[in-house]
């Protein structure tokens, strides 16, 4: 069952209904009952799965509970070592097992089974560092591993914070506002994903399936148009998830941050995908970059090459996914060995300081560009094919002749897509670009406060009429739900 | 060492490693109240605090501080008794 089809959506009405009924002290039976939703929903796409996925967190929640009773640092390293070898071993063979092996060619990684992972391997490091205490309710466990709202593309929410929100609910005003906020994150979700994301979508499909039958301009534009489309669709999905949480009262981390303004790309990564971001940071970059301290800059290197590298193949066994992990070390290396230097060398030249404040995210974003197109790209071959035919000579003539939005429209046209079906993506993009940053800096609420109801409510209705009449409405996979 | 003294220790790193002669930490300071204190400089600020302090911590010690007054108490537990 997929997050926005009609099933889900009519389904999902009375388990609202039936969840907020049951309350009660320490949550009353929420945590059963969350857990037999998220089992139902994991059961629509295979039942041996979600048995597998089961008995995966009922282990890990066994070895939890082992390492917090060890005496001995040794014998709790031993138990998270266990655990870990488990965990990860069972993403790997998941993951990588068809790619390289033939006999394991169909076997096809369960739903999920990554973000569980990643929410299970952070339990039982924080329960092994003493951040957390291990849980003694194994259906509270289950119902956070399995949370069927996070289970495609996250967020990541850390046991931590989210078992507290389970067993003591908030008070049923603060419910409500979360499951008002809830429909605003879904309604917000949606847009980005039918009318930018999907839209996108037609441009992007056509050109990296065969890049050497379009012209340069026409890759340039889908290049673009990829950044965009990624963006909007996996931040449309995770806010979404975020939206379903919110509406069984669990508010959690938000995934993204305005990414594509960041002045330089450490800060990309650390608003793009966030909660990814700081589970890496906290289990694998810090640790690394601990043990590698001793090593001056090249412990530096060599953390943020791993790190990097981690985060290109966990989406997958493809040469693009490993060439976009060492692109972004690259990147993150050298922007992080030279900030300080540069942010000196400006700090005396206030005029270029200020034309830098503008520069910056421009040159971030097209940093980013660059390796998203080898992120998608069918083969290292198409991605030189694309990075060398981005920018030369008939795009210039292109435009020194017709004009650029006349040529783009000649390319866009060549490839049957008339100007109408992209481009309206593009003030859709702002509009929630402009939302997104009206909510990052606390303005958007302020509005809200003052607009009468009359108006939010058509403003909502505006913006489920435009999804409606602008969007694509073909059921088309998010592009996350697959890693 | 006193925690006070730990902190007014603490306070000379943190300058030196943010590039910051103004900057001031409290037991509540967190990486977020300072701008440029992310994982890329949390490592350099450790390895600087490990070298002035004459300390070496593991990475579950630094791993579960939450704020600076943590920090310093780690600091404070770890000295050696002659020159706690």
């Amino acid at each position: 069952m997929a997050f926005l089809s009609v099933d889900f959506l009519l389904l999902l009405p009375f388990a609202l209904v039936l969840f907020h009924a049951v309350g009660g002290p320490r949550g009353g039976l929420r945590a059963p009952l969350l857990l037999a939703f998220s089992v139902a929903f994991h059961a629509t796409w295979s039942v041996h799965y979600t048995a597998l996925l089961l008995g995966t967190s009922v282990a890990t929640f066994g070895i939890g509970k082992r390492i917090g009773s060890e005496p001995q640092d040794a014998g709790k390293w031993r138990w998270l070592m266990v655990g870990l070898a488990l965990l990860l071993g069972q993403l790997a063979l998941f993951k990588y097992a068809p790619a390289l092996s033939t006999p394991l060619a169909s076997l096809v990684a369960p739903l999920g089974i990554s973000y569980t992972t990643f929410k299970l391997v952070s339990y039982l490091v924080d329960v092994y560092w003493e951040k957390t205490e291990p849980e003694t309710d194994v259906v509270a466990f289950t119902a956070y591993s399995l949370f069927f709202p996070q289970i495609l593309s996250g967020p990541i929410q850390r046991a931590r914070d989210f078992l507290p929100q389970l067993k003591q609910p908030a008070s049923p005003d603060v419910r409500a506002e979360r499951i008002v906020s809830g429909l605003r994150w879904i309604l917000f979700g949606v847009f980005q994903k039918f009318v930018v994301a999907d839209r996108l979508a037609m441009l992007v499909d056509r050109v990296f399936a065969a890049p050497q039958e379009y012209s340069n301009l026409g890759i340039l534009l889908a290049v673009y148009a990829f950044a965009i489309q990624l963006y909007s669709d996996f931040s449309g999905l995770t806010n979404v998830a975020i939206g379903l949480g919110l509406l069984f009262g669990i508010s959690s981390h938000a995934n993204f941050d305005a990414p594509f303004s960041s002045p330089n790309i450490q800060e990309f990564w650390r608003r793009w995908h966030m909660t990814l971001s700081s589970w890496l940071t906290d289990y694998v970059f810090t640790p690394l970059r601990m043990s590698l301290r001793n090593y001056g800059d090249w412990g530096l290197v060599l953390a943020v090459v791993a790190n990097m590298l981690a985060i290109g193949i966990w989406h997958g066994a493809s040469w693009t996914f490993v060439a976009f992990g060492l692109i972004n070390a690259m990147y993150v290396s050298v922007s992080a060995l030279t900030l300080k230097a540069r942010n000196r060398w400006f700090k005396t030249r206030p005029l270029l300081a200020r034309a830098r404040k503008l520069i910056d995210p421009v040159v971030t974003f097209h940093m980013v560009v660059a390796a998203f197109a080898v992120f998608r790209a069918g083969s290292l071959t198409d991605a030189g094919y694309i990075l060398t035919h981005v920018l030369p000579l008939d795009f210039l003539r292109a435009i020194d002749s017709a004009g650029f939005s006349a040529a783009a429209t000649e390319a866009l046209r060549g490839m049957g897509l008339g100007f109408d079906k992209i481009y309206l993506a593009i003030p859709a993009f702002l509009l929630c670009e402009t939302v997104v940053h009206l909510h990052r800096s606390g303005a958007l609420a302020r509005i809200a406060g003052r607009t009468p109801v009359a108006i939010r409510w058509a403003g909502y209705h505006g913006l489920i009429l435009a999804t409606l009449l602008f969007g694509v409405l073909e059921v088309r996979e998010f592009i996350y739900a697959k890693f | 060492m006193m925690p006070t003294a730990v902190l007014e220790k603490l306070t000379a790193v943190f300058r030196d490693v943010f590039d910051d002669d103004a900057l001031l930490i409290v037991a509540a300071t967190t990486a977020s109240d300072i701008d440029d204190w992310d994982s890329l400089a949390h490592v350099n600020l450790v390895v600087a605090v490990e070298k002035a302090f004459g300390l070496s911590f593991t990475t579950k010690e630094i791993s579960s501080l939450n704020n600076v007054g943590e920090f310093v108490n780690l600091i404070h537990r770890k000295m050696p008794p002659s020159r706690a």
